[in-house]
């Protein structure tokens, strides 16, 4: 059993997978030397890193010279692009560019000067012993600072692709150049074979592979046979370098596929060859990365083929990177119409050009024009018949019309458990299959959906991360927010005085008092009704305790449970009742006494409710003198002996210091005693004793409402005590009569 | 100036499924022509008259579906279908059997299911079989090679017995050997005889059995096999279902002989018996039923061959080709969904 290393020294070559093999078509372009175009008018550069890895290092008026750099950067994958030609810089602006869509890129229009003037950095060729003493990383930034990209396509840097990150064992330099037409890379091994040896001598020095494969399909038997000769003159080792000969199928210069039929091995799906120690490189960026480390002279300028039936010159040309497509048409006598294509690349991956004002890029090799009758003829898709044709002609081992199936039905999470994402686009099945379907295209549509739904995946999760973040942040906040107003809460609590206690507990007490007050409105006629009343709300709450603590109907027949503290009240209450007695006694009728001490009794009523002793005292003197008027009237009214008179005079000491204490006490005394006496002598008419009662208290009720003042009330209190004896006094007048 | 756009690939074959059908066809000729060589102008006529019905059918059903009727027709594939339909039916058979068949094939199988590519049977097969369940009596009267025929049908005299509605007894009499005794096909002579307690080697002494092959079968299947080898070298079908069926088939019948040479035809007996070398180039090989990826294929063909084997020596009938496809075709999804190659870059196998 050999070796994978030993096969390769061989020349062994493992069975190509799939694959067809197409008008090969190469004749039109490959039979002319290189050549050169006249200048264009204009040339556009695009510039797509800038805004990105890179930054405009020109402006607009600028002059520049033939591989002046346009744009800087510093970053790892940046890549600078060059003036091709010397002149000024007329616009920075967006240009149509050359893809598919056309959509516009940031371009650089120089407007060349004709003169072609080259940078001062571009020196003489050195020889390949010149540069021994560079390092791999000046080398490596050399090929950066021309802007090296992989020509064969796909546009890689080369900076990057030269540096892997593992040891390569295998370096294949890639001239299969499989598509139909396309002969650049034919023509530059013919022309250039040499520089191209340099060149990849610089790569194998890179990288120090175990084994060199430079790789050409067998239609190319010239290029075969330069190379050869230009490999033994080159410095490149005999041993573990070779030109090895590969049958002509396309798309075997594919890179997996190449990998695959030089090889052997497969490169895992979603990695790079590298991981297996194997490199692919074109064999024309070998040519550019030579005149890059050589002559310091950047990528400016590539050999693309002009090819198609629809061109009176075709063959292949020596064009600055950036020459509008349409001044190459014109140069070439494009003879299509605008029904005709303007295919850039080959005909099996290339793309349709639709704007020819889109310039080269770095990585066109073609631009293929063919005739009507060139190409495939538009015809209607039929049903699929299942041939299986696809799948034997699929380079990847797919099933293509499965893949087929399911893109077709939208059923893109199918279309990718069939690997639809191993798909190459080489177009193998589309060429093949009978019922005219755009496979191909489907495959597109299918990947670039399955692309979108992973973005938008990706798009919904973030966006659920979003919002699970705001509401977990809402949630803090809340939990935050209310922690505080606890804490606040707690600090006032923790401030707050007795008396901010005893306010809630008053409050709630006048709540109560005010429901009692209503179902007890009969004997709360003396607690104020007036729920508005703000300033009365002291006295209610004393009231209300009080009222709390024993009900109406005791408050009145058991004086005793007050608790009567001021011994003046009681001494004056003693005295009163005392003359009272003695009134009583003088009096013939013994009725008397009662009546009195009932009002006597009745007296301590409105002190108990008013608490102050002053007032009280006041409140006594005043019921006393009252007191001794009604008993006066009530002598008068009977004829009494007029004894009374001197015993009325008795409590004058005590007056004066009522009427000294509280002028307003001493006035609602009077107003109640006037009242009184008029109640009095209405009683005297004795038929109406019970009206008069009963008119007397909403009398004295009126003021309590109006009157505010505590004084007024112990007075009204007053008023109503004797009220109430002077209607006893008229019962017991009527009873008498 | 702006140019047409449009998505690659830009080259195609260019090699239309029309085309193929067409070459389908021509490679049957051979077979055809074969045919009519030892069995007479009925084998022609019931092909006309299959095509014809196929034709007219399939555009109705196409006008009725809304599908544009010309392209479609042009595509040959009913064509096909009612050449291998009329191939397979016995060429004395009355006219409305071919007619039942055909319909059936094309309006029922092909057509209520979707159309081209779309159908689950091979409906030249589904059609053989209706026949066959339907009218075993019609479907099994086989006519005896010209030269062994007591009373060789000429084209009036097929014509009149195909489409007048002859007696039993003037069917009959085309179905005579010269030695007057009534002729079935080998298969169908041999499944009778070692029914009869017979073995092999003494049925194959019979008149119907030239140098141990079936008079005339043997050159159909020759020739059939010679189309087949046309198409592969053209590139119309791929080897894998062809040389499943055929390997299979002479592996089990090896197999069967080798252990009782007296109660198993021979390997190359089977091979070149019945509708063997057709079947498995042309019938079996139809890409709309049959597996497609190469391992599917090889197994589909090779379930074909077992199949055929076990019913032509164990079932009812002396051949089985119809029945066995049908059977393959139902497991041809499945098939489709277990056997699928591994992609590049995907290492299911170390």
């Amino acid at each position: 059993m050999l070796t994978l290393l030993e096969q390769i020294d061989k020349g062994t070559l493992w069975r190509a997978i799939g694959g067809i093999h197409p008008p090969e078509q190469k004749v039109l372009s490959n039979t002319t030397n290189i050549a050169s175009l006249p200048m264009a008018d204009e040339y556009v550069i695009p510039l797509p890193q800038v805004g990105d890895n890179a930054t405009l290092a020109v402006s607009v008026g600028d002059y520049v010279t033939k591989g002046e750099v346009l744009t800087s950067g510093s970053h790892f994958g940046y890549l600078p692009v060059h003036a091709p030609t010397s002149g000024h810089i007329i616009h920075i602006e967006q240009r149509p560019s050359n893809h598919a869509s056309g959509l516009p890129v940031l371009s650089c229009v120089i407007k060349p000067d004709g003169l072609d003037t080259l940078s001062d950095k571009v020196h003489p060729k050195l020889a390949l012993t010149d540069i021994e003493h560079l390092s791999n990383q000046e080398i490596l930034s050399k090929i950066q600072q021309a802007g090296i990209a992989g020509l064969g396509g796909a546009a890689f840097p080369s900076h990057i692709k030269l540096n892997p990150a593992s040891d390569i064992e295998l370096l294949i330099i890639n001239a299969i150049e499989c598509e139909p037409y396309i002969t650049s890379d034919d023509m530059i091994m013919r022309e250039q074979s040499d520089a191209i040896m340099q060149g990849i001598a610089i790569v194998h020095r890179l990288l120090k592979p175990k084994r060199l494969i430079i790789a050409i399909e067998d239609n190319k038997p010239q290029a075969i046979s330069i190379m050869q000769q230009a490999l033994s003159r080159s410095v490149l080792p005999e041993d573990g370098v070779r030109i090895t000969t590969l049958p002509t199928l396309y798309p075997s210069g594919g890179e997996k596929q190449l990998i695959q039929i030089l090889t052997g091995q497969e490169v895992p799906s979603g990695a790079i060859p590298a991981q297996l120690g194997i490199l692919v490189q074109n064999v024309a960026t070998c040519y550019a990365i030579q005149d890059a480390v050589l002559r310091n002279y950047p990528l400016i300028e590539r050999v693309v083929t002009i090819t198609g039936n629809n061109v009176a010159k075709p063959g292949n040309y020596w064009l600055p990177i950036g020459t509008p497509i349409s001044h190459l048409l014109s140069q070439t006598n494009f003879k299509g119409l605008d029904t005709d294509k303007v295919i850039i690349g080959g005909p099996m991956m290339g793309y349709a050009l639709y704007n020819d004002s889109a310039p080269t890029l770095k990585g066109t090799n073609c631009i293929l024009l063919p005739d009507a009758n060139e190409m495939a003829p538009e015809q209607k898709e039929l049903p699929c018949i299942r041939c299986g044709e696809c799948a034997v002609v699929c380079p990847a081992q797919l099933l293509p019309q499965q893949l087929f199936w399911h893109s077709k039905a939208q059923e893109y999470d199918k279309a990718v458990s069939y690997n639809l994402n191993d798909c190459i686009e080489c177009g193998c099945c589309s060429y093949i299959c009978p019922s005219n379907i755009p496979l191909v295209e489907y495959y597109r549509i299918a990947k670039s959906a399955v692309k979108n739904e992973i973005e938008e995946k990706k798009q919904a999760e973030l966006a659920k991360q979003r919002f699970e973040l705001r509401t977990q942040r809402l949630e803090d906040e809340k939990l935050a927010r209310e922690a505080k107003q606890k804490e606040a809460a707690d600090r006032r609590k923790a401030n707050m005085s007795g008396t901010d206690k005893d306010a809630v507990a008053q409050a709630m007490a006048r709540i109560k008092a005010k429901k009692e007050a209503e179902a007890n409105s009969e004997v709360a006629s003396s607690a104020p009704t007036d729920k508005r009343d703000a300033v009365a709300a002291a006295v209610a709450r004393a009231k209300a305790k009080k009222a709390a603590q024993t009900s109406p109907e005791k408050l009145e027949a058991s004086t005793t449970q007050d608790p009567v503290d001021d011994k003046k009240a009681k001494v004056a209450a003693a005295v009163v009742r005392a003359k009272a007695k003695k009134a009583a006694l003088k009096t013939a009728d013994a009725t008397l006494p009662e009546n009195d001490s009932e009002a006597t009794e009745s007296i301590p009523d409105a002190p108990v409710a008013q608490i102050d002793d002053k007032k009280a005292k006041i409140a006594a003197a005043v019921a006393r003198a009252k007191a001794k008027k009604a008993a006066h009237k009530a002598v008068d009214t009977s004829a009494i002996e007029p004894q009374s008179d001197t015993e009325t005079s008795k409590p004058v000491p005590d007056t004066p210091v009522a009427e000294v204490d509280d002028k307003k006490a001493k006035i609602a005394a009077a107003v109640a005693k006037a009242k009184a006496k008029k109640a009095a002598l209405k009683a005297a008419d004795a038929t109406e004793v019970q009206n008069h009662a009963a008119t007397s208290e909403p009398a004295t009720d009126a003021p309590i409402a109006e009157v505010d003042d505590k004084k007024a009330k112990i007075a009204a209190a007053v008023a109503k005590a004797k009220a109430n004896k002077l209607a006893k006094q008229a019962k017991l007048d009527n009873g008498k009569d | 100036m702006a140019f047409k756009i449009a998505s690659s690939p830009h080259l195609s074959r260019n090699f239309q499924t029309s085309t193929l059908m067409q070459r389908v066809i021509l490679c049957t000729l051979p077979g055809v022509a074969t045919q009519c060589y030892f069995f007479g102008w009925g084998v022609l006529i019931q092909v006309a008259l299959a095509i014809t019905v196929a034709l007219i059918s399939e555009a109705i059903v196409l006008q009725l579906r809304k599908r544009p009727v010309a392209d479609t027709l042009k595509d040959n594939s009913a064509l096909l279908t009612a050449l291998l339909l009329g191939i397979a039916i016995p060429p004395l058979a009355p006219w409305w059997l071919t007619v039942m068949g055909v319909l059936f094939a094309i309006v029922i199988v092909k057509h209520l299911y979707g159309g081209l590519g779309h159908n689950i049977f091979n409906p030249a097969m589904a059609g053989y079989v209706m026949l066959l369940i339907s009218f075993p009596v019609q479907m099994t009267s086989w006519v005896a090679p010209m030269m062994l025929a007591s009373q060789p049908a000429d084209l009036l005299g097929s014509l009149q017995l195909i489409f007048l509605n002859p007696s039993a007894s003037e069917v009959e009499a085309y179905k005579l050997g010269f030695d007057g005794i009534a002729m079935a096909t080998p298969l169908d002579t041999i499944k009778t005889d070692l029914s009869m307690g017979l073995t092999s080697i003494e049925s194959l002494t019979k008149s119907i059995f030239n140098d141990g092959f079936g008079v005339g079968w043997f050159w159909v299947n020759m020739a059939y096999l010679a189309g087949g080898l046309a198409m592969l070298k053209l590139n119309l079908i791929r080897w894998h279902i062809p040389v499943g069926v055929l390997a299979s088939l002479f592996i089990c019948a090896s197999v069967g002989y080798l252990l009782n040479p007296d109660t198993h035809v021979g390997p190359l007996l089977h091979l070149f018996s019945g509708a063997t070398m057709l079947a498995a180039f042309f019938i079996a090989t139809d890409p709309v039923t049959a597996a497609t990826s190469v391992r599917g294929r090889l197994l589909f063909g090779a379930l074909i061959g077992v199949l055929v084997y076990v019913i032509r020596t164990y079932g009812g009938y002396p051949d089985a080709f119809a029945f066995a496809i049908l059977l393959a075709n139902l497991c041809a999804p499945f098939i489709d969904h277990y056997i699928k190659p591994r992609t590049y870059g995907h290492r299911s196998r170390s």
